[in-house]
C-alpha cells in the first residue's frame, strides 16, 4: 500500500462504518447509497487497474475517464437532492410568513371599528380556512 | 372613505418595493370594495403608504414572492366571508374600471372563475418580446393542461369563494399563475376570459418578467409536481 491508500482507507473505511451504524438505527435508505459510496471509493483506491478495466468493459476507455464521468453523475445527484430539499424548506418558510402575517393583520387609516373587530375575531378564530 | 359596495367583494393586491405606484393604484380603485394588501417583505415605504389608506395591509416578514402573497391575501379575504375575491396588480397595469366587468360573470354565476385577457381587450406599450413570450405561454398550457386561453399570465382575476377555497396555491413566485391555470383544470372549475387593458410603463417593464423566467418558471413547476 503507497502513503495515499494508507491515509484514504482509514478514512473511508471510518465513514463505511459510521453509516452503517446510522442505519441500524435509523433504517433510512441515503445510509445504504452513501455506504455504496464509500465501499466503491475504497475498492477503487485498493485497486486501481480495476478502474480501467470496468472502463474498457463499458466502452470509455480510461479508468480516470470513468471515475470522472461518475463523479459528475454523483454530483448531479446531490444537487438535486438539496435543490429538493431547499424547494420544501423554502415552502415550509412561506406557510411561517403567512401565518404571521395574517396574525398581525393591520387596519389601515379610515376602516371602521366594527370591520376591525370583525376582521381581529375572524383571523383570531382560526383564520385562514 | 368607505367602502360603499357589497362587502362581500375583496380585492387582493399584493405588492413589494411598490412605494412609487401603490398609492397611485388605491386611489384608482377607490370604493370598490374592500381591499387587502400584502406587502411582500418590501424594504421601502410600501407598508406605510398601505397603511395610509382605508384597506387592511398584512405583512410578510420576508420576501416570500407573488403567488404566496396572493395566497395570503386570499386567505384573509376568505376569512372575512368573502363571496367574490378579485386579483389585482399593485403596479397600475391593470385598469379599475374594469374591475365590474370582471366581476360579472362570478357574482351571476355564470362561471367560477373570470381571467383577464389583455389579447382579447387592448395592450398599451407592450414590446414584442413580451408577447412573443406570452404566445409561448398559452401554447405551453394548452399543451399541459389543455386550457384553451388567450393570455395565461395576467395578474387580473376574479375567484368566486368556492373556487378561492379550491384552488391552493403552493408556487411562491411567478410560477403561481400557471399554477392557478392547472388547477382550474384539474378541479374542473368553469372559467371565463374578459377583456382587460393593461398599460405597460417603462417601470412596470424593468420591474416585470424577463424571457429567462420563462425557464425558471418552467423549473419552478416541473420541481412543484416532482415535490409535493
Amino acid at each position: 500500500m503507497n502513503i495515499f491508500q494508507w491515509i484514504t482507507i482509514p478514512l473511508l473505511a471510518t465513514l463505511a462504518w459510521l453509516e452503517i451504524r446510522a442505519y441500524l438505527r435509523n433504517r433510512q435508505w441515503i445510509h445504504v447509497l452513501r455506504e455504496g459510496v464509500w465501499l466503491s471509493a475504497i475498492i477503487l483506491i485498493l485497486f486501481p487497474g480495476l478502474t480501467s478495466r470496468v472502463a474498457s468493459l463499458l466502452g470509455i476507455g480510461r479508468g480516470t475517464d470513468l471515475v470522472f464521468y461518475a463523479f459528475m453523475l454523483l454530483t448531479t445527484g446531490i444537487l438535486f437532492h438539496f435543490y429538493g430539499r431547499n424547494y420544501i424548506l423554502r415552502r415550509d418558510l412561506v406557510e411561517l410568513a403567512r401565518r404571521d402575517a395574517l396574525r398581525t393583520a393591520t387596519a389601515g387609516d379610515g376602516l371602521t371599528f366594527i370591520q376591525q373587530n370583525a376582521a381581529a375575531n375572524s383571523v383570531d378564530d382560526g383564520g385562514t380556512p | 372613505m368607505q367602502p360603499s359596495v357589497d362587502a362581500a367583494i375583496w380585492i387582493v393586491i399584493a405588492a413589494y418595493n411598490e412605494s412609487n405606484r401603490l398609492a397611485t393604484t388605491l386611489k384608482s380603485i377607490g370604493n370598490h370594495a374592500w381591499i387587502v394588501v400584502v406587502d411582500d417583505g418590501s424594504r421601502d415605504d410600501t407598508f406605510k403608504i398601505a397603511c395610509s389608506f382605508p384597506v387592511w395591509v398584512l405583512r410578510h416578514p420576508i420576501n416570500c414572492g407573488q403567488g404566496a402573497a396572493l395566497q395570503t391575501g386570499i386567505d384573509f379575504a376568505l376569512s372575512q366571508g368573502a363571496h367574490a375575491i378579485v386579483t389585482f396588480d399593485a403596479d397600475g397595469q391593470h385598469d379599475p374600471s374594469e374591475i365590474r366587468v370582471m366581476l360579472e360573470p362570478v357574482l351571476s354565476g355564470k362561471a367560477d372563475i373570470a381571467l383577464g385577457s389583455r389579447f382579447l381587450g387592448r395592450t398599451a406599450n407592450a414590446p414584442w418580446t413580451r408577447r412573443l413570450l406570452l404566445r409561448t405561454a398559452i401554447l405551453f398550457t394548452r399543451m399541459t393542461n389543455g386550457l384553451k386561453l388567450t393570455d395565461t399570465h395576467n395578474g387580473f382575476r376574479v375567484f368566486s369563494r368556492r373556487a378561492a377555497q379550491t384552488i391552493r396555491i403552493r408556487q411562491p413566485r411567478m410560477a403561481h399563475a400557471s399554477e392557478i391555470l392547472d388547477q382550474i383544470a384539474k378541479h374542473s372549475l368553469s372559467y371565463v376570459e374578459v377583456p382587460v387593458t393593461i398599460r405597460y410603463t417603462a417601470e412596470t417593464l424593468a420591474k416585470g418578467q424577463s424571457s429567462w423566467d420563462a425557464f425558471r418558471i418552467t423549473g419552478h413547476l416541473l420541481a412543484g409536481r416532482f415535490w409535493k
